[in-house]
């Protein structure tokens, strides 16, 4: 403690007036010479000497839980807009660096067009401590930093809280090889190049209007342009537009390296359904942010009538009468205020969408009315197709929400209340009806995340997601999540999702079946309790070893390797069982391996805490594109299957009359399997492989099957 | 100054017309004595471009049909001659000219050899209809494209690379007029001829005329382009490149001048970091590299969309003559060939290519093989479906006059002519492929590579001076 002062102290003589650095230890005279150019940022006052004192440790202060900061709840074009400025509170991070560099993610402002770096913000710094955050502010880049941290990790935080667990990011590709492979080895665990341990955001990438997660990069690149000069909405002609002082594009991007972090395989297109999916739910995740909102829901609230999904804001003063049977056209509006605005609670990404001459979001989405016919239209063209998936997610919303509500609106029109009302709604009324939309909107958010785990590990298409949330909504002991779950198959029936082998479109029959209790004979589709005999690497010996579930804090290295080791057995063993090929005599590459393992510790809607593992396991096979024509180059085939494993119960053992630690067994088997009918799933690859090109270059290379976020995002 | 010079050049030619003549007549009136009365498809050996006659035996003697005349890259600077060995082998006169799309390396040499065509009597012309200028949405996105590529052009500035190469063959290189020379080839095809011949635009599935000539003959079936109203939907050279058109948009190409996005200064280095922020990738310098390689270069994917678009436009016709299919397809890509393989737009589980389809592959006694041997005109599918016995022929050009290639790197395989699909033909059709470079031509030696792929021209394959026959077998 002692040494630490005196150092503070020593620092404060040298450079009184120019330390911005939170880190330990003296800077180095170079990084001084370029300090000397930022603006004055004192070192915070240092606590007096006595404090705190070893003799008094209640005098320490605690750490605060949360750190304010303030960010657009939109984006710059919203500018004053009712709440468009708002605070939010992310968890404190105690040595948290200036960038904000932190232990998941760092901001690391470097433009790679003009090749310069800006000064990164020290958020330690107690003049913006004071302030709970820099002001916004589109001109100075480190509130750009300071957004891009706050967004990323707010929605970290909301998938952590869903999931029940910590999330973590992409870790690269580990196929079983002969070198790897063998009793004690720590396949599974050891450290590869790209992995990708801290995310990192670069606020400035490039000049282009798109922003991307890039795994290459280990990081998303935001970029940066200007408007159109015609037709650039509220921005002014040829401004420039940021994508990282955007809520949603930040919060879509994060998205989808959460995604990524969750399921290895959903970067591969494997059908048309697999990026649309990628797309589809970085969207809902950006959107359903919105309703976290408090002051802009409660103003769409009065403008709409309580109609939340309505395109259109009314006006702040009714603008002329037009003609009977005609619109009011925008000519005969005299002022602003008159002009009906644009419902922000649906709109994605709007000052984007109109800088860039593209518009996206629930509008396009909404404004279709539900068919059958376009899922089956448009098959390449993925926002296209993910805007589906969107639309009938927030149709089961706001159907919700109405059912939910509509004792409200039946008690406000008996009291005089209509809908033809010109007024604003009551202000009590509102506020109701923003809590239940804001509620209703976390417990849908909170589904689809959970949903992520009862996705198959390969090859998802929307039909499984149905099939995802209906399981994840039953799972969790819902029981007041009929109603949801009905309004979800509804609203992706009339869009034409159907799951393949559900054999009704029913509850029962969507959910994913629970696979049977392991008896002797074992029953159709049993699985064994996980567990495997493992030489234990200390004594040498071989022992019947179990999953560690560890607590919510995670695991240790040991405890990982040991479910790795344990969980490649299980599938080899078992490989029939779960789907796979089980020839004996396979390249360990082309074994079935586990890419992941989760415990996960999740509040069921029963209040109770369940704890699981959620379990990956994925087998490779190369398949040509054309049997007599090998050099025409082959795609990775995959089967794979996720494991929902509960936490082993406790019992007593009748003999015994003692308590004893049950087995833990798999709930739920998920999965693809290697062979299906006819091989219809791979030939459906193989086509869709042809058809969007991927035939085409060196099919080797293990990339090459990726898709590239960049690209498919262009104009994002 | 480089306009003079061709001037020149070919005013020099006009004097001694007879010379260049004379000398591909030696083995060629020896060909010609033995194809008589035979169905012949003759490549000219012009360089990265098509240039192939197709002549027809009728009741009237041989009747000619020419299918694109054209260099770009890779050129070898032959074209002049063989446009004075076709004058002379037709007579001046042709059936038909086809024109399958609007590239320069298809329609080059009608521009640059203006007034010898201008000479030749023509009984029909058939050209893509995305160039018809009776068709508003063709004529809208035809100008709309050529604006885009003109802008291109002019940012490319003295860029020497794939990317200009894309652009100069989508606008056509520009000469003396201020139209660029693919307008002039049009120009030709359209209001050039002696004889002012009709002018059909077509597209897939039309029934296209013939002119009497040939009637009885030879019959002719369009499979491609998909019909102009399909909204894009086969519009694709593969997905990517689509989505940077979109964004090109009207004026969506960023600024010319570097776009700083503050106004103030905010200098920082890298030092103003802490150091983790860089150990996932061992340095700033690591990380610096990484960013700078993801800054796009929005200009090649726009080039790689205006050409692949151009391509997709490409007339894809089927001839029959005596029984005998002759397939070409110009420079189709994925979009184009999706729309004939699977007939409908592919939806939902992919149906594989559809029947008929299959059996025309299976069937076809000459497939001209698509955009100069490239992997992305070729699709596996339709190879893997072709008839093992299929005579096929590629124009391309594996090294330009320098050594250099023209298109593409053999270590990112993007190589063209596709040195796997070429190997592949050549296993599927027994060594019945034969590519342009594979013989001498003027000074041009052939290809090694095409000669390491074909070790001697396969039966009825006939070598001339300036090109390459294959006649049909009766």
């Amino acid at each position: 403690m002692s040494a630490k002062r005196s150092h503070a102290v020593a620092t404060k003589t040298e450079t009184s007036t120019q330390e911005t650095d939170g880190s330990n230890g003296p800077k180095t005279n170079e990084s001084k010479a370029s300090d000397s150019l930022l603006p004055a940022q004192p070192e915070p006052p240092k606590p007096s000497p006595t404090f705190p004192s070893k003799s008094c440790p209640w005098m320490e202060l605690e750490q605060p839980p949360v750190r304010t900061l303030k960010v657009y709840a939109l984006d710059p074009s919203a500018g004053n807009y009712i709440g468009n400025v708002m605070s939010i509170k992310v968890k404190w991070e105690d040595d948290l660096k200036p960038g904000p560099i932190g232990r998941k993610i760092a901001v690391v402002d470097y433009d790679g067009a003009n090749k310069i770096y800006y000064p990164p913000v020290n958020l330690n710094d107690h003049r913006i401590l004071a302030r709970g955050g820099l002001d916004p502010s589109e001109s100075d880049p480190r509130f750009h930093q300071q957004m891009v941290y706050a967004v990323a990790t707010e929605t970290i935080e909301r998938f952590e809280a869903a999931l029940g667990r910590k999330i973590r990011w992409r870790r690269a590709d580990r196929p079983r090889t002969s070198a790897t492979d063998g009793e004690g080895s720590q396949a599974g665990t050891w450290l590869k190049k790209n992995d990708i341990w801290t995310l990192n955001l670069f606020p400035h990438a490039m000049v282009q209007a798109n922003a991307f997660y890039s795994p290459e990069a280990k990081g998303i690149l935001f970029g940066y342009f200007t408007a159109e000069e015609t037709n650039q909405g509220q921005n002014l002609p040829g401004q420039r537009v940021f994508t990282c002082l955007s809520h949603d594009i930040i919060a879509h991007e994060v998205t989808h390296a959460i995604i990524d972090g969750i399921r290895t395989y959903f970067t591969e297109p494997t059908n048309p359904d697999v990026l649309a999916f990628h797309e589809g739910f970085a969207d809902l995740a950006a959107l359903f942010t919105h309703f976290s909102h408090k002051d802009a829901l409660l103003d769409t609230i009065q403008k709409t009538g309580g109609r939340l999904f309505q395109f259109e804001l009314r006006p702040d003063a009714a603008p002329p009468a037009a003609e009977p049977g005609k619109k009011t056209a925008r000519e005969d509006v005299t002022i602003t205020a008159q002009l009906a605005s644009r419902n922000p609670l649906i709109d994605l990404a709007k000052q984007f969408g109109e800088a860039s001459g593209m518009n996206r979001g629930l509008r396009s989405a909404l404004d279709v009315k539900p068919n059958t016919n376009d899922i089956n239209t448009r098959i390449q063209d993925v926002h296209f197709r993910g805007s589906i998936l969107v639309a009938a997610v927030f149709d089961a919303y706001f159907s919700i929400y109405l059912n939910r509500t509509a004792d409200l609106f039946r008690v406000y029109r008996a009291g005089g209340g209509g809908d033809n009302q010109p007024d604003d709604l009551p202000g009590p009324l509102a506020r109701l009806l923003a809590e239940q939309a804001a509620t209703t909107a976390a417990e849908f958010f909170q589904l689809c995340a959970r949903a992520l785990d009862y996705c198959p590990p390969v090859d998802i298409t929307f039909g499984d997601f149905l099939r995802a949330l209906i399981t994840a909504n039953l799972d969790l002991k819902d029981e007041g999540g009929a109603n949801v779950r009905d309004a979800l198959m509804q609203a992706f029936r009339v869009r034409g999702i159907f799951p393949e082998n559900a054999a009704f479109f029913s509850q029962d029959s969507l959910c994913w079946p629970r696979v049977p209790k392991w008896t002797d004979p074992p029953a159709q589709g049993a699985l064994p309790p996980v567990e495997a005999m493992l030489t234990d690497p200390q004594t040498g010996e071989k022992k019947l070893t179990a999953l560690v579930f560890g607590d919510p804090n995670g695991l240790i290295k040991e405890e990982g390797d040991i479910n790795g080791r344990v969980l490649r057995k299980y599938a080899e063993e078992n490989a029939a069982l779960l789907g796979f090929d089980a020839d004996p005599s396979l390249a360990p590459e082309f074994k079935p391996y586990a890419p992941s393992f989760h415990p996960v510790f999740r509040i069921a809607a029963d209040g109770s805490l369940r704890t699981d593992m959620v379990v990956e396991l994925v087998q490779t096979r190369r398949v040509f594109f054309d049997k007599s024509m090998p050099q025409a180059g082959s795609f990775p085939f995959r089967a794979g299957v996720t494991l929902i494993i509960s936490a082993p119960e406790i019992t007593v053992d009748p003999k015994t009359n003692k308590r004893v630690r049950g087995k833990a067994v798999v709930r739920y088997a998920i999965g693809k399997p290697m062979e299906d009918a006819d091989g219809a799933r791979q030939e459906a690859q193989r086509q869709h492989n042809l058809a969007i090109g991927l035939a085409n270059g060196n099919t080797d290379d293990p990339n090459h099957f990726q898709v590239n976020f960049g690209l498919l995002h262009q104009g994002l | 100054m480089a306009t003079k010079k061709t001037t020149k050049k070919i005013s020099k030619k006009k004097q001694s017309p007879g010379k260049a003549a004379k000398r591909s007549s030696k083995k060629a009136n020896a060909a010609t004595a033995k194809t008589k009365g035979k169905l012949r498809v003759r490549m000219y050996r012009v360089g990265f471009g098509d240039f192939f006659l197709l002549t027809v035996p009728t009741k009237t003697g041989p009747q000619h049909i020419l299918i694109d005349c054209g260099v770009h890259a890779g050129n070898i600077n032959s074209i002049d001659e063989c446009v004075q060995d076709l004058a002379k082998e037709t007579n001046q006169k042709l059936a038909l000219v086809i024109a399958t799309h609007y590239h320069a390396d298809h329609l080059s040499g009608f521009a640059t050899n203006f007034d010898e065509f201008a000479k030749f009597e023509v009984g029909a012309v058939w050209i893509t209809n995305r160039l018809d200028p009776a068709n508003k949405k063709a004529a809208a996105f035809k100008a709309q494209i050529t604006s885009l590529a003109g802008q291109l052009q002019m940012r490319l500035g003295a860029r020497d690379d794939e990317v200009a190469a894309k652009i100069n063959d989508a606008l056509g290189v520009k000469g003396n007029d201020k139209e660029g020379s693919n307008d002039k080839a049009l120009r030709l095809l359209t209001s050039g001829f002696k004889n002012k011949p009709p002018v059909f635009y077509y597209q897939g599935g039309d029934e296209p005329h013939l002119p009497d000539s040939l009637k009885g003959a030879i019959t002719a079936e369009l499979l491609g382009p998909a019909p102009i109203d399909s909204d894009g939907e086969f519009t694709a050279s593969d997905n990517k490149t689509e989505q940077y058109l979109a964004a090109a948009g009207e004026k969506g190409l960023p600024p010319a001048s570097m776009l700083l996005p503050f106004e103030k200064e905010w200098p920082a280095s890298a030092a103003d970091y802490h150091e983790t922020a860089f150990s996932a990738y061992g340095s700033p310098a690591e990380l610096e590299k990484i960013l700078h390689s993801a800054q796009p270069d929005v200009l090649l994917a726009m080039a790689d969309a205006i050409d692949g678009t151009l391509n997709n436009q490409s007339l894809v016709v089927l001839f029959t003559c005596k029984g005998k299919k002759l397939l070409f397809v110009g420079d189709a890509q994925w979009g184009n060939w999706s729309y004939w393989l699977y007939g409908k737009k592919v939806s939902g589980k992919d149906p594989g290519i559809q029947q008929t389809a299959k059996d025309l592959l299976g069937s076809i006694d000459f497939y001209k093989v698509g955009h100069h041997g490239s992997t992305n005109a070729n699709p596996i599918p339709a190879i893997a479906a072709l008839n093992k016995e299929c005579a096929s022929m590629c124009s391309t050009e594996s090294s330009d006059p320098d050594g250099k290639r023209p298109y593409g790197k053999i270590d990112k395989q993007t190589e063209v002519p596709r040195i796997k699909l070429m190997e592949e033909m050549e296993k599927r059709t027994g060594s019945r492929l034969v590519r342009s470079d594979w013989i001498k031509v003027l000074n041009v030696h052939a290809s090694p590579e095409a000669k390491s792929q074909l070790k001697k021209l396969p039966a009825n394959f006939v070598q001339g001076d300036l090109y390459i026959d294959y006649v049909f077998p009766a």
